[in-house]
C-alpha cells in the first residue's frame, strides 16, 4: 500500500493549486481524480474570469479570497509559462434607477481598496464599447482583471506539480475512505488502496460524497446551472471589455472576451441540475442567454455561435450567502474541506495558500523542498511563438510546420508534445492545444487527431476516447479495412 | 522587409479542391509562361470530394467519375502542367498590397515559413458544415457526434465505423451523401431529420433512399436534444405539426449540410465580407473588394456542387488573364444585389450593367445565382430596384441548397436605381418582413 503525507482529492483548479503548492516542501503528496485530465468538470464549465472581488459582499471569506488575484495568476503565468488575457470590466446601469446601485457597487470598492474603480457616464461607455446599448445610462469601470482558459491551468498546474515529485492519479475515482488507527486513512479506488495522514477534500461537486466517505456527514451542496456560448472570432470586435448587466446569486448577464480571443455570452437564470452530470444545454435556456446578451450589446449575431455549454456551481450548508467553507472537517480529523463556488477560480491560488497554512496548523510539518523548480518546461506554441522562434523549431522539427487544426494554427508538432506530456483523449488534446477550438469545431482536426492519438499511444483507433471513461471516438473497422 | 525575403509569383492560388485546381489548369492552358503556386493543407490535392463516392465530373470534364478518381483526374491533369503544387502547406495569413502593388501570403509546412508576393491571388479554401454548436442542438458533448464530411474521412479514407447506428440531421444534399457512405460502412440507418415540411434536397432520391435502406424521414421535426454523457444514447426529437416529444434511440449522431465558408483568411483584411454568407464578397469577375485578389467555389457561399466550383475557377482563370492584358478599370458603374429572406444570399454581390449590355450572349457571363434558405414551392423570384419590379419568374420548386441562376442580362435594366441597387426577393416576402 502507498504510503502519503498529503491526498488530495479532486484535481479541479483548486485541487491542482493545492498539489502545486504542496509540491514546495518535502513530503510524499497524492493528488487523485476521477477524470482523465485535470480541470474538466466545473473548472473549465465556467466564465473563466479573473474576477474583482465586486460581486463578493464585504466580510466574506470569497471576498476576502478574491483581492490581488490578477497579481497572484500574472506571477504564475511567467513562471508556468501559460497564457491570460488582460480584460477589463464594465458593470452596467441599463436604467438610470440602476445608477444607485453602481455607486453602491463602487463604495464596496472602495472597502477592498480596489486601485481602479470607477464610475463612468454615457459618453465614456460609448467611447470604451461602441457596441453597447443605447440604454446604458452609467457604468462601473474596473481594471486589471484577467480571462484565462482554465484547463490549461490545471494541466500546467499538475505538470509542475509532478516535476516537483507530487504523484498524479488521475482515472482513479475513490470508492470508499476508511480510519486506520487513530490519525490515517486508507483511500480505496479501483485502482488500489492508498494509506494518508491527512486529505484535502477538493472534490467539486462530489465533496458532499467524499467528506460521508470519512464519516463526515455535515455537509451539503445546492447545485445550480449556467450556460454559456462561444462566440466566433469574427465578432471579438464587438466587445472588448467584462460587460455585466444584472447579476445576483440567481442569475447573471454578462459577454465577455475569452483568454482564446472570441466572445463569451452567459449565464441566464440559474436551474437546478437533474444530477451531477447534467452539463446539457436546453434550447429555452439557450434563447435567454441570447436575449440577455443581446439587451446587453444589441448587434450581438447569434448565428455567429460555435459553441455551447453549461457548468455546474455548487454552495455549501456550512456557511451563510453561498459562502466558501474552507475548514477542517469537525468529524473526519485530518480532512480539510474546500467548498467554494463561484468565484472559485478567482479565488483559487488563495485557497491553495489558506488550505496549506491549515495544515500546518493541524500539525505538518513543511520543510521546503530544495529542488522545488518553479519554472514548468515552457511549450512551444505556433500561434503566438515570434517568427525566429517559429522557424528555428522547424527546421529542428518539421512536425511543428504541419498544421492540423487550421482553425487555430495548431501544428502535429504540438499535439506530438501533448500526447508525449500526458494528454491521452480528444479533449485533452483540445484543452491543452487548442486543436479543434475554432470556427469549424474539430471538423478538420478531429479525425487527424484520433489518428495520432492511436498512433503515438500504441492503441487501436477504436480504444481512443474523446474524454476518458467509455467515451469512445469511433466503434469498429469497417468491412474494407478487415479484408 | 517582407519585399526581400518573399518569392515572387503572377499568381498564388489557395486552396487546391476542385475550384484552385481549376483556375490554376485553366490559367497555365492559356498562358503557359505564368509562374503559378497552389497551396494545400491536405497530404493530398483535390478537396472535399476526395472522401465522397458519388457522381462527380459532370459539368466541368464532361464525364463521371467517383470522388476519388475525379479528385485524381484533377491532380493528374495539373501535375501535367508547370504550376508549382506545394501540399501539406497551409496559409497563415494574406496582406493585401496597395493598388496595383503585390499581395503577400504566408505559408508553412514542414519545408518551415514562407512569404509568397504575387500579383494575383486566388481565395479557393472552400467551406465546411456548421458545427453541433452552431446549430444551437442541446447535449452534453458526448462522443459519436459527427459531421458527414468527418464521417466520409473515418469511413473512405481510413476504414472506421463511427458507430453501429446512425441518425441523420438535414436533408440536403449532403444527407444523401450521408446515408450511402453510412450503408457502406454497414451502419444502420435510424433515420433522417428535417426541420422543415419539405425535403431540402430531390425529393424523389431522398424517398428512394429511405425506401431501399428502410429507415423513417421525420420531416418537420426538430432537434430538441442528444441524450448521453460519454457516448450518444439516443436523440429526443420534437414534431412540430403534432408537438410530441419522442426519442430514437442510436449512438452516433450525423451533422449534414449547413455549410459555411471557410473565410478566415479574410479577418482582419481590409476583403470586405457579406454577412450572408459570411464568405468574401465579390463582384462579376469575382473579384474581392481589393483590386486583383479573386475568390471562387465554396469559400464564396458554402456547400455547392463541386463541379460548379470547379467552373467558377475557370472563370476566375479567365477574369485574371483578361486583367492582365488590359489596364481598363470596370470599377465605374457597378451596381449592388441584396438577398431579401427566404433568399439566403446572391452572389456575385456587385454587377456591372454596361458589361452585361455589352455582351452579345449574356447568359454566357458567369452567372449571378442565389439560393434560397429552405424549399420553395410554386415561388415567384423577384428583382426590385427601389420601388421598380425590373424582373420576375415563377418556378415549379427551388430547391434549398441548390443554386438557382438569375438570368439579369433579362432584368429591365432602365427602370434601374443605381444608388438604391437591386434586391432579390421572393414573392411577398418584403411584405412579411414589413409586417
Amino acid at each position: 500500500m502507498k504510503d502519503y503525507d498529503v491526498i488530495v482529492i479532486g484535481a479541479g483548479i483548486v485541487g491542482s493549486f493545492i498539489a502545486r503548492e504542496l509540491s514546495r516542501y518535502e513530503g510524499r503528496i497524492g493528488l487523485f481524480d476521477k477524470g482523465s485530465f485535470p480541470g474538466c468538470a466545473v473548472t473549465k464549465a465556467g466564465v473563466s474570469l479573473i474576477h474583482s472581488p465586486l460581486m463578493c459582499p464585504p466580510g466574506t471569506l470569497k471576498g476576502k479570497l478574491c483581492i490581488d488575484a490578477p497579481i497572484r495568476y500574472k506571477k504564475l503565468a511567467d513562471e508556468l509559462d501559460v497564457g491570460f488575457k488582460e480584460v477589463d470590466e464594465l458593470f452596467l446601469a441599463l436604467a438610470p434607477s440602476q445608477l444607485a446601485n453602481l455607486e453602491a457597487l463602487r463604495k464596496r470598492g472602495e472597502e477592498y481598496g480596489l486601485a481602479s474603480c470607477e464610475l463612468v457616464g454615457p459618453e465614456r461607455i460609448r467611447e470604451l464599447e461602441p457596441h453597447v446599448t443605447e440604454k446604458a445610462a452609467g457604468a462601473l469601470y474596473v481594471r486589471g482583471l484577467l480571462a484565462i482558459y482554465p484547463p490549461e491551468w490545471a494541466f500546467a498546474l499538475c505538470e509542475n506539480a509532478l516535476e516537483n515529485g507530487v504523484h498524479l492519479h488521475f482515472g482513479t475515482a475513490v470508492t470508499t475512505i476508511t480510519k486506520e488507527g487513530d490519525f490515517a486513512y486508507v483511500i480505496h479506488t479501483e485502482k488500489g488502496l492508498f494509506k494518508t495522514r491527512y486529505m484535502i477534500n477538493a472534490a467539486g461537486l462530489y465533496a458532499d460524497e467524499v467528506a460521508r466517505m470519512a464519516g463526515d456527514q455535515e455537509i451539503e451542496l445546492k447545485l445550480t446551472k449556467g450556460t454559456m456560448a462561444i462566440l466566433d472570432k469574427s465578432c471579438s470586435h464587438l466587445v472588448r471589455h467584462t460587460l455585466y448587466g444584472t447579476f445576483s446569486g440567481m442569475h447573471s448577464q454578462l459577454i465577455t472576451p475569452t483568454a482564446h480571443g472570441n466572445l463569451m455570452v452567459g449565464l441566464g437564470h440559474f436551474p437546478t441540475p437533474v444530477h451531477k452530470q447534467d452539463t446539457s444545454v436546453t434550447c429555452d435556456k439557450l434563447q435567454e442567454i441570447i436575449r440577455m446578451g443581446k439587451e446587453l450589446v444589441p448587434s450581438l449575431p447569434e448565428r455567429e455561435i460555435i459553441s455551447t455549454f453549461a457548468g455546474i456551481r455548487s454552495e455549501n450548508n456550512k456557511s451563510a450567502n453561498g459562502d466558501f467553507y474552507i475548514a477542517h472537517s469537525r468529524s473526519a480529523p485530518g480532512m480539510v474541506h474546500c467548498l467554494i463556488g463561484s468565484p472559485g477560480l478567482t479565488a483559487a491560488p488563495a485557497v491553495a495558500e489558506r488550505v496549506i497554512e491549515m495544515l500546518r496548523d493541524a500539525g505538518l510539518v513543511l520543510g521546503e523542498r530544495e529542488s522545488f523548480q518553479e519554472k514548468r518546461g515552457g511549450w512551444f506554441r505556433f500561434s503566438t511563438a515570434p517568427f525566429e522562434a517559429l522557424r528555428g523549431a522547424i527546421a529542428a522539427d518539421p512536425t511543428y510546420g504541419r498544421i492540423v487544426c487550421r482553425c487555430e494554427h495548431v501544428t502535429e508538432g504540438e499535439i506530438l508534445e501533448a500526447i508525449r506530456r500526458g494528454a491521452d483523449t480528444i479533449d485533452g488534446i483540445k484543452h491543452v492545444t487548442r486543436a479543434g477550438m475554432g470556427e469549424c469545431q474539430g471538423g478538420y482536426c478531429g479525425v487527424p487527431v484520433l489518428n495520432l492519438l492511436s498512433k503515438r499511444l500504441g492503441v487501436a483507433q477504436d480504444r481512443v476516447t474523446k474524454k476518458g471513461i467509455k467515451s469512445y471516438a469511433i466503434t469498429g473497422f469497417t468491412k474494407a479495412r478487415s479484408e | 522587409m517582407m519585399e526581400h525575403e518573399s518569392i515572387a509569383v503572377d499568381v498564388a492560388v489557395i486552396g487546391g479542391g476542385p475550384a484552385g485546381i481549376s483556375a490554376c489548369l485553366e490559367l497555365s492552358r492559356k498562358s503557359p509562361n505564368l509562374k503559378i503556386a497552389l497551396f494545400e493543407s491536405e497530404e493530398e490535392l483535390g478537396g472535399m470530394p476526395r472522401t465522397c463516392h458519388l457522381f462527380f465530373g459532370m459539368r466541368d470534364l464532361r464525364r463521371i467519375y467517383t470522388g476519388p478518381g475525379y479528385a485524381r483526374k484533377l491532380n493528374d491533369l495539373l501535375r501535367k502542367t508547370h504550376v508549382d503544387v506545394y501540399t501539406q502547406t497551409t496559409a497563415l495569413d494574406i496582406v493585401p498590397g496597395a493598388k496595383g502593388e503585390n499581395h503577400f501570403v504566408r505559408v508553412v509546412s514542414p519545408d518551415g515559413l514562407k512569404t509568397y508576393r504575387s500579383r494575383f491571388l486566388v481565395l479557393a479554401t472552400g467551406c465546411c458544415e456548421s458545427s453541433l454548436g452552431e446549430r444551437l442542438i442541446p447535449s452534453a458533448r458526448p462522443a459519436g457526434i459527427f459531421t458527414t464530411w468527418q464521417l466520409q474521412q473515418i469511413v473512405n479514407l481510413h476504414h472506421l465505423k463511427p458507430g453501429n447506428r446512425a441518425l441523420v440531421i438535414g436533408s440536403e444534399d449532403a444527407a444523401l451523401s450521408t446515408v450511402m457512405t453510412l450503408k457502406r460502412a454497414g451502419i444502420s440507418i435510424a433515420g433522417m431529420v428535417e426541420e422543415d415540411k419539405e425535403l431540402q434536397t430531390y425529393p424523389l432520391m431522398a424517398q428512394g433512399l429511405s425506401g431501399l435502406y428502410g429507415f423513417p424521414i421525420y420531416r418537420e421535426t426538430s432537434v430538441n436534444a442528444i441524450s448521453g454523457i460519454d457516448r450518444v444514447e439516443g436523440v429526443e426529437l420534437v414534431g412540430q405539426g403534432k408537438g410530441s416529444l419522442f426519442h430514437v434511440t442510436c449512438d452516433t449522431v450525423i451533422l449534414s449540410g449547413r455549410f459555411r465558408p471557410i473565410s478566415q483568411l479574410i479577418h482582419n483584411t481590409p476583403i470586405a465580407r457579406d454577412e450572408a454568407t459570411s464568405g468574401p464578397s465579390v463582384d462579376m469577375n469575382l473579384m474581392t473588394s481589393v483590386p486583383n485578389i479573386f475568390a471562387a467555389g465554396n469559400v464564396l457561399r458554402g456547400g455547392d456542387m463541386h463541379d460548379l466550383c470547379a467552373l467558377e475557377g475557370k472563370n476566375v482563370a479567365e477574369s485574371i488573364l483578361a486583367r492582365m492584358s488590359s489596364t481598363e478599370d470596370e470599377g465605374d458603374g457597378w451596381i449592388s444585389l441584396r438577398a431579401i429572406h427566404p433568399i439566403r444570399y446572391v452572389v456575385p454581390q456587385k454587377i456591372s450593367p454596361s458589361r452585361i449590355r455589352r455582351s452579345t450572349f449574356p447568359s454566357l457571363l458567369p452567372g449571378v445565382s442565389i439560393q434560397v434558405a429552405h424549399t420553395l414551392r410554386g415561388a415567384i423570384l423577384e428583382a426590385w430596384s427601389g420601388e421598380k419590379k425590373i424582373w420576375e419568374k415563377t418556378y415549379g420548386r427551388v430547391i434549398a441548397n441548390h443554386r438557382v441562376p438569375i438570368p439579369v442580362g433579362r432584368f429591365n435594366w432602365d427602370g434601374v436605381d443605381f444608388e438604391k441597387g437591386i434586391e432579390l426577393r421572393v414573392n411577398g416576402s418584403h411584405l412579411k418582413a414589413l409586417g
